[in-house]
């Protein structure tokens, strides 16, 4: 008999979706850490919060002084301003052949007093790098992008009765359990599934379609740069010295310039040369949902002003309006916490659909196809949330003058999930299910105890969450462990 | 804006989820009439569609539709959840009739 539509994309639907759901789930997880990725960075440098308010603009200038010594060689120097969510300026700047990139202390402008950590800036950058060289993690990640759009709207098709199953789950039946999860946290957030995919396949398309861009500019990426920001000015170093202007009066002008919305980024080129360049990019504005659209060039070593660029051009708006969409920096906090609360969504969506495949061919014939995936399915599923969470612990557990201590903290985390997974691979599944999630639970607990009393709203969103969490991987681990009875 | 708005998309999702054909039988004794059905669905989707009129108007439109959108998905997770408990419930015979069947037993 011939196969119907819809059962060929339920089939479409399945498959992609065994092949790409354990890298989506990592991914899925990572970005949705980045919802609070400022919040993350100020948690994970529990040293700043002995500090009283900060201003942005005191911090930018005492950052940039700190660099004029300790980084005067490097060709440019990228800075992100300090906020109410990050209260530091963090600082790239390259050091020989290696880029340094540190949180300045607001008030001494050096990184010495805050401890050296990735933060949430490692969930940020895994999310779309997934920790590989480039293009290689971005190329992987568009594909999963790619892919995931593919699997929504299979998963829509292959949905026979999406309104009658609309608010049904029906606990303790098996199979029909766990596809009842799988459907309503699937249709519930559908919306947002749909915008996030869509938007993060977007913003990575010119990894899996470069064509455009090569045929219109022949590799010329200045030409492109200059095409996206033609306020951005690239002047080579003239090889003569020359001094920073004041930055006061320059930020004054910036700060006029933009209000009412406030400088975000400041990027320094040749800061130590007379050719330098000063670029400002204003956050975004008050109101709109889109990225950064506002941008300034002055002269570094006179402070006048070269370049004001401000996006009017309707399809640079679309695409910024996107791209505003999938990271969220315009959104208020209650607006994060249903982005954050969107993503568990789609990873419980992807958990749920990948636990679903074992459950059932459980019954057939177990193969080796079976074996395998059943058992990466156990150190994905538990394995990523006890790794992220190990990563939380190791910032506060490690001593915070470690030498290469932000390194070693992600390296933790990559430890930590090999083991989880070696472990999942040796032992029964069940068994597996058992201790994994049961560990997922302690590591859980581990950061709600480590995050100390509640003090700052943050503080009370990451005690609430990580209880949350320690409950239900306590309730997962008591239901395995029945099963684990039940079979022994 | 907010709260009102949120009032409104939590009202129209309860309306939607007692209208679905499998909640208006299993949670109602006797079950919903299928007139009762289509009120409660209209009467919800009328809700819905005022709660998202009502976002469009507001001043940071674009914000207020996406804060709605993701609210109704909470929503509709939640409610989900109260639907099966509220099963659960009705299943689990109660401590008081537990008592009449041993009485009656006797």
């Amino acid at each position: 008999m011939k196969p119907t539509f819809r059962a060929c994309m339920a089939w479409l639907h399945t498959w992609s979706g065994l092949t790409m759901g354990w890298l989506l789930l990592a991914m899925t997880l990572a970005g949705t850490l980045s919802v609070f990725r400022p919040e993350i960075n100020t948690w994970m440098r529990p040293e700043l919060r002995t500090q009283s308010t900060v201003n942005p603009d005191m911090a930018t200038q005492t950052a940039i002084q700190w660099l004029s010594v300790h980084a005067a060689k490097s060709p440019t120097w990228y800075l992100e301003a300090a906020n109410a969510r990050a209260p530091y300026v963090q600082a790239l700047w390259l050091e020989g052949d290696a880029y340094q990139d540190h949180a300045l202390d607001p008030q001494t402008g050096s990184p010495s007093p805050l401890r050296d950590t990735r933060g949430g800036d490692f969930f940020y950058r895994f999310h779309f790098e997934l920790q590989l060289p480039y293009p290689w993690g971005r190329l992987i990640a568009a594909v999963a992008a790619m892919a995931l759009v593919l699997i929504l709207l299979t998963g829509i098709i292959a949905h026979k009765r999406i309104f009658l199953d609309f608010f049904t789950f029906r606990p303790n039946k098996g199979q029909r359990s766990w596809l009842d999860a799988h459907n309503l946290l699937g249709v519930a957030a559908l919306p947002f599934h749909l915008m996030i995919a869509f938007t993060g396949a977007l913003t990575l398309a010119n990894m899996l379609m470069p064509w455009g861009l090569t045929t219109l500019y022949h590799q010329d990426f200045s030409a492109l740069e200059h095409d996206f920001n033609p306020a951005g000015i690239e002047r080579p170093a003239s090889g003569k010295a020359g001094t920073l202007a004041p930055i006061g009066p320059v930020l004054a002008d910036i700060n006029h310039r933009f209000a009412p919305n406030r400088l975000i980024r400041l990027t320094i080129s040749n800061p130590s040369d007379a050719a330098s360049v000063i670029q400002a990019i204003a956050a975004p504005s008050a109101s709109g949902v889109g990225v950064e659209t506002h941008t300034l060039s002055y002269d570094g070593t006179t402070g006048t002003l070269l370049a004001e660029h401000k996006e009017a051009r309707p399809i640079m708006g679309f695409y910024r309006f996107l791209y505003g969409l999938h990271v969220a920096h315009f959104a208020p906090v209650f607006t994060r916490w249903l982005y954050f609360l969107s993503g568990l969504g789609l990873a419980g969506v992807i958990a749920t659909g990948l636990h679903l495949w074992t459950r059932k061919r459980c019954q057939r014939h177990r193969g080796f196809g079976f074996r395998l995936v059943e058992r990466v399915n156990v150190g994905m599923i538990a394995g990523i949330p006890t790794a992220f969470a190990c990563f939380f612990l190791a910032n506060r557990l490690l001593p915070p003058s470690l030498a290469t201590r932000a390194q070693i903290e992600v390296q933790i985390v990559f430890c930590v999930w090999a083991i989880l997974l070696l472990y999942a691979a040796l032992r029964p599944a069940t068994v597996a299910w058992r201790d994994l999630l049961g560990t997922a639970a302690l590591a859980c607990l581990g950061v709600a105890l480590l995050n100390g009393l509640p003090v700052t709203p943050f503080q009370i969103g990451v005690g609430v969450t990580a209880l949350s969490l320690t409950c239900l991987f306590s309730y997962a681990t008591w239901r395995m462990a029945c099963a684990a009875k039940e079979k022994s | 804006m907010l709260l009102p708005i949120a009032s409104l998309a939590l009202a129209a999702v309860c309306l939607l989820a007692f209208a679905t054909p499998r909640q208006a039988t299993t949670l109602f004794t006797p079950p919903l009439l299928p007139r009762h059905q289509s009120f409660l669905r209209t009467a919800g989707f009328f809700l819905l569609a005022t709660s998202f009129l009502l976002c469009c108007l507001a001043a940071h439109a674009a914000r207020m539709l996406l804060a709605l959108t993701g609210l109704l998905g909470v929503y509709a997770v939640l409610i989900a959840l109260c639907c099966t408990a509220w099963m659960h419930w009705k299943k689990t015979p109660s401590p008081a009739r537990k008592i009449t069947r041993t009485d009656h037993k006797r």
